[in-house]
């Protein structure tokens, strides 16, 4: 919405304009000479006024929004806005003469004054307005000036507590803004009535500071005048033929709206209608506006659409614009007049349509479709068909709602059905047109595309014969190709497979031998080979490494019992070999030539020759497992270690749980822990078992859904509601929420409840901390209860100031006039003149003096000052004598039939509060009848009652009265100006109430009203009280 | 001579309006309802109107409505009204009234009012010099007499 826009980048260009920093240039400044005019300030440059040179300007405020802070005033020399200091201003009003301290400061277009202080001298009459008209405005030069300018209200709305109209002055719109209290409504009586305004001259600007429009701001609604205003209803003005639109009329005024009648051709769920009569076609724009109510505001918003359909006969009023080529109708209404056929379109040539006589009328065309537009949102959008017809391409143009797809097919022939729009080119000569389409059905397709068409036919046959050409020639390339290779191939084939022979055999020979070396010289094993004999005849480079000496010759030297560091662990492995043939993996200390010691790990086996039973050779291997040993040393230090540590984690962890399981049990609130799984109690501590009222193991046999109600108080049933809230506490919140609980007898208790996840690897566990609320739920009720009788109190009050000030400048006006006329026409008047006005005098004062007694009674009751007097009275003379006094009181307007039954001649009760509540009722009764309709008036008794009834034909009360019917001030809504202070039916009330007595109303409005008392004044009569 | 119409629902009050304009020289017609006051508008065509704003069955606003709507030369309309605060009426003073009485209403602000809002004419200042005439000599007159 336009108001919007412009309202969000008012609050950008505001923003911007108070950036300014008197406090940083006001140092310097102190130098500088005082100015004290405006025009001085608004001579500096910006970035002089940015030193913040002292002002002291006297001048009247001519704007003040204290809700945005936007603050001018005007001195003899010109207008200028003052930026608000840090304290908080005052509300100024338009008119007040003011001084202003201030410095000068940058502002985003102008100089400006930043406030140090703002004195209230006095009042003075706004400045005379400088008249203008927009295009002056545009120039800028007199931004922030008071100015006067006219236009037509186009439209308005409330927004951010400001009033915006929409202002349409000569070709132009600008807004006015107006601050608006809460209490201030649309001024909807201005909509289309031309204006003059009064306020400061304001700009609008872009991010760049550069001016790109106008406002106003005007103070209030009194600176806007009607001029003329607008007519009552545009339905109601004469109809204009379309062709006539924006032809030459003396009494033309683009200001003022038109009527006009057609058939819809086109109509465009955004708000585009075409309409066309005899003479010619009309574009129809629908923005009318009616005023809404929003959360943010109130606007005028579209009225509700009229669907329309092609053919429908419509009526248009609206204001007549000049548009791209001919005349359109802008903020339109419509109202729809009959249904009927759709206009039969005129069948025309593209350059029939380029002639432009045929603009906005309902035309039909055969061409061919070019190219669909794509898709570019979700939403009824417009799409674009390109057709073509002869050498012209123009455009289709329709609106499809989102679920509908254009089932055409490029190349087609198609019928298009539309209205005509024509777009201008240099020199205003038609240069293209388009057509706009009112539904996808108004396209039909003549032909779909061919196949062959005379086009493609040459195009595949020239493809078709140069893949063949092409294809023959290489395949004979190939051939040859082939052969060629062929030969060479079997030629090297038999030479390869002389030699690959000879170094397969060569291959195998040395890899064998390379891989017993291999083995034997790169492990990191030693091998050895030994007799029992001779000892070791054969050891390995690592063997020699291991042992520390310097080559395999001095190795083969040494014995072998020398490089064992127990004999005895040789004698065992040889006892081994000797039993097994072979040992695995057995460790043995061993010794280097240096004499240090290390661990190695043994194999062997034993070799045997053909004959000896005993072996001839042992073969093995050792490792150095030193590095091993000392490991596995090491990781059984750490084991033990490891295990004396967990064993005094463990023991902490036992007095860390004993000391969280006594603040568990001693915490104030209900604590527990459910398991998600399940939905069942786990922990819960004592205070849990408390609140519930439960035992142990019956509570850990149920959840909080089972000890709950249901449903929860908003109406989730409760399982829902908790599963809800558990979810959240294992996502990782901590919900905190109200909930009813269950106690073990079934009453039901509020609670709060606090839930957080517990960290637990296996299981999904929640602590749940539980408050019993119901304490702190009753105080609130009970705070509740007394804040509503304070507002009942308060309401009492501004009813009796209003009663008051209603019913008592009536006969005061009365009693003035009355008196005026005596005085100064006294002469003039006739006796009986004279008589009457001083009788009015009379009753006036007589009605107030009632009115008066009514509210001193009503006090005295409330006071507790009336009290139960009870003494013996005749019912019957007592009922008389009021009848009397009130047909008396109320000068006869109607009868009233008092009609005893049975009445015994003596009563006990209090005459006082009987009369208060019979002459109440009876005048009532009589006040709201119609003259001469009879009053019915009854007393009877009835065992220890008496029941006295009031009947009357009269106005009725209404059922949305009946229930504050005794209320103070309270009067029905039907009672119009008659006289009354709303006070007597609660007179009636009290003394009923202090009588111990009962009061009963039946009542149709309308029809009459009957009230019924019930009293004991009979045996002994009722319970004296005190009110 | 000019034709006033004064609509209130207030039958005293009415009265009072209607003697004191008729004791100013000026041709006075009532009518007691809203209703009322829009017939007696259109058919007798007075030159001012003086409406009470708060009335049963059509109010004041609804007059100027009406009259607003069926006619476009009208007459001055003034409103009279008991409504408590000014500045609150002004803002909801109907576009194109010509004014308002606040009540009480005094002699003084009432004929202020209508001789405003009615052009200058010969008749009217001979009865407003007749009057300050007639009540000279009533004070005169009448001081000796009220011993």
């Amino acid at each position: 919405m336009r108001h919007r826009d412009s309202s969000l980048w008012f609050l950008l260009c505001l923003a911007a304009w108070c950036d300014f920093a008197p406090s940083a240039a006001a140092q310097a400044a102190d130098s500088l000479p005082t100015l004290t005019t405006a025009q001085q300030v608004r001579e500096l440059s910006n970035a002089e006024a940015g030193r913040g040179q002292p002002v002291r300007l006297r001048g009247i405020v001519t704007y003040h929004d204290p809700k945005w802070e936007t603050l001018f005033v005007q001195d003899a020399t010109a207008g200028i806005y003052i930026g608000a200091g840090d304290h908080s201003r005052p509300h100024y009003r338009a008119g007040q003469l003011v001084e202003v301290d201030g410095v000068t400061a940058a502002g985003t277009f102008a100089p400006i004054v930043a406030e140090r202080r703002i004195a209230v001298v006095g009042a003075a009459p706004l400045p005379s307005p400088k008249a203008m008209t927009f295009e002056q405005l545009a120039t800028g030069k007199d931004d922030s000036q008071w100015i006067e300018m006219t236009g037509l209200v186009r439209g308005m709305s409330i927004e951010w507590q400001r009033l915006m109209i929409d202002i349409s002055h000569g070709g132009a719109r600008f807004l006015a803004h107006f601050p608006a209290p809460p209490s201030l409504r649309l001024p909807t009586n201005l909509m289309h009535c031309e204006v003059r305004l009064r306020g400061v001259a304001g700009s609008v600007l872009n991010q760049k500071n550069q001016l790109i429009g106008m406002r106003m701001f005007v103070p209030d609604l009194e600176q806007v005048t009607v001029i003329a205003p607008a007519p009552a209803d545009p339905f109601n003005l004469p109809l204009l033929p379309l062709s006539s639109l924006l032809g030459f009329n003396p009494h033309y005024s683009s200001n003022r709206r038109i009527r006009v009648a057609g058939t819809v051709t086109l109509a465009w769920p955004s708000g585009t209608i075409y309409v066309q009569d005899d003479t010619d076609g009309l574009h129809v724009k629908l923005t009318a506006m009616k005023p809404r109510d929003d959360t943010s505001g109130q606007y005028l918003e579209p009225p509700p659409r009229v669907q329309l359909r092609p053919g429908d006969k419509i009526e248009a009023t609206g204001y007549p614009a000049m548009g791209e080529f001919a005349p359109m109708l802008q903020d339109a209404e419509v109202r729809k007049i009959s249904s009927g056929r759709a206009l039969t379109p005129l069948r025309l040539t593209p350059e029939q349509a380029l002639g432009g006589t045929n603009d906005a009328q309902a035309v039909e065309l055969d061409a061919r479709l070019l190219e669909i537009s794509p898709r570019v949102s979700s939403g009824p959008e417009e799409r674009a068909l390109v057709l073509n017809s002869g050498e012209h391409i123009f455009q289709a143009h329709l609106e499809i709602p989102p679920n509908r797809e254009v089932a055409l097919r490029p190349q087609s022939m198609v019928r298009v059905k539309g209205v005509c729009s024509v777009a201008l080119g240099p020199r205003h000569k038609p240069r293209s047109f388009r057509l706009l389409v009112h539904d996808l059905a108004d396209i039909s397709i003549l032909r779909t595309p061919p196949w062959w068409t005379s086009a493609n036919v040459p195009k595949l046959l020239a493809i078709s014969g140069g893949i063949i050409v092409a294809g023959l020639g290489w395949l004979t390339v190939l051939r040859r190709q082939v052969r060629t290779q062929e030969e060479r191939i079997r030629a090297l084939n038999r030479e390869a497979e002389l030699q690959q022979e000879r170094r397969r055999a060569e291959a195998a020979l040395r890899e064998s031998q390379q891989l017993l070396s291999s083995i034997t010289q790169n492990i990191s094993e030693g091998i050895y080979r030994s007799t029992p004999e001779r000892g070791l005849v054969y050891v390995n480079e690592a063997f020699v490494r291991m042992f520390g000496y310097d080559s395999v010759d001095e190795m083969l030297k040494v014995p072998s019992a020398r490089l064992y560091a127990n004999a005895a662990d040789r004698a065992k492995l040889i006892q081994l070999i000797e039993n097994d043939g072979r040992f695995v993996n057995q460790e043995v200390e061993l010794v280097r030539k240096d004499g240090s010691r290390f661990w190695g790990l043994l194999s062997s086996i034993g070799i045997y020759g053909d004959v000896s039973k005993k072996p001839i050779y042992f073969d093995g291997a050792i490792s150095d497992i030193t590095r091993r040993k000392r490991m596995e040393e090491e990781l059984q230090s750490l084991n033990r270690d490891l295990e004396r540590r967990i064993e005094e984690r463990t023991a902490e962890l036992r007095t860390s749980e004993a000391r969280y399981r006594v603040m568990l049990e001693n915490a104030p609130e209900a604590i527990t822990v459910i398991d998600a799984a399940t939905g069942r109690f786990l922990d819960p501590n004592h205070n849990t078992l408390r609140l519930f009222e439960m035992e142990r193991d019956h509570l850990l046999a149920l959840g909080p859904v089972e000890l709950s109600p249901p449903a929860q108080a908003d109406g989730r049933p409760s399982h829902e509601a908790y599963a809800k809230q558990l979810k959240a506490a294992l996502d990782g919140d901590t919900p905190v929420f109200e909930w009813n609980h269950l106690h073990s007898d079934g009453t039901q208790f509020a609670c709060e409840v606090r839930l957080a996840r517990l960290p637990d690897a296996t299981r999904q566990l929640v602590r749940a901390s539980i408050t019993d609320i119901s304490e702190r739920k009753r105080a609130e009720m009970e705070l509740l209860k007394s804040l509503a009788l304070e507002k009942e109190l308060n309401q009492l009050k501004s009813s009796f100031v209003s009663m008051v000030s209603h019913e008592f400048r009536t006969p005061l006006g009365i009693i003035m006039s009355s008196a005026e006329i005596l005085q100064r026409y006294l002469m003039k008047l006739t006796l009986e003149q004279r008589q009457e006005q001083l009788q009015a005098i009379h009753k006036s004062v007589r009605r107030m003096s009632s009115l008066m007694e009514e509210v001193l009674l009503l006090s005295r009751v409330e006071a507790g000052h009336m009290e139960y007097k009870p003494k013996a009275i005749d019912l019957d003379a007592f009922c008389r004598r009021l009848t009397e006094e009130v047909l008396s009181a109320m000068s006869r307007q109607c009868p009233i039939e008092f009609q005893p039954r049975d009445l015994p001649p003596e009563a006990m009760g209090d005459e006082g509060l009987l009369r208060h509540i019979l002459t109440n009722l009876l005048s009532n009764a009589v006040k709201y009848s119609p003259p001469g309709e009879p009053v019915r008036f009854t007393a009877e008794r009835r065992n220890g009652h008496a029941v006295f009834q009031v009947e009357d034909h009269g106005i009725g009360i209404p059922a949305a009265d009946r229930d504050r019917l005794f209320k103070s001030f309270h009067r029905g809504q039907n009672t119009g100006h008659l006289p009354g202070t709303g006070l007597g039916l609660t007179i009636v009330k009290r003394c009923v109430d202090l009588h111990g007595g009962k009061i009963h109303v039946d009542s149709s409005e309308g029809r009459g009203t009957r009230f019924t008392v019930l009293l004991p004044l009979f045996e002994g009569g009722g319970d004296a009280k005190t009110v | 001579m000019y034709k006033i119409l004064v609509i209130e629902d207030e039958c005293q009050m009415r009265k009072n309006i209607c003697t004191i304009l008729q004791m100013e020289e000026f041709e006075v017609i009532s009518a007691k309802d809203g209703r009322e006051g829009v017939e007696k508008a259109l058919s007798e065509k007075p030159d001012l109107i003086l409406c009470d704003l708060m009335m049963p069955e059509l109010d004041g606003e609804g007059v100027f409505e009406a009259l607003n709507n069926s006619s476009d030369d009208n007459a001055p309309f003034i409103f009279l009204t008991a409504r408590g605060n000014t500045a609150f009426f002004r803002r909801e003073l109907p576009g194109g009234a010509d004014g308002y009485l606040m009540k009480p209403i005094t002699a003084d602000e009432l004929l202020k009012v209508v001789t405003s809002k009615l052009p200058p004419d010969s008749n009217r200042r001979d009865a407003e010099t007749q009057r300050q005439m007639t009540a000279e000599a009533a004070t005169s007159y009448e001081s000796p007499k009220t011993e």
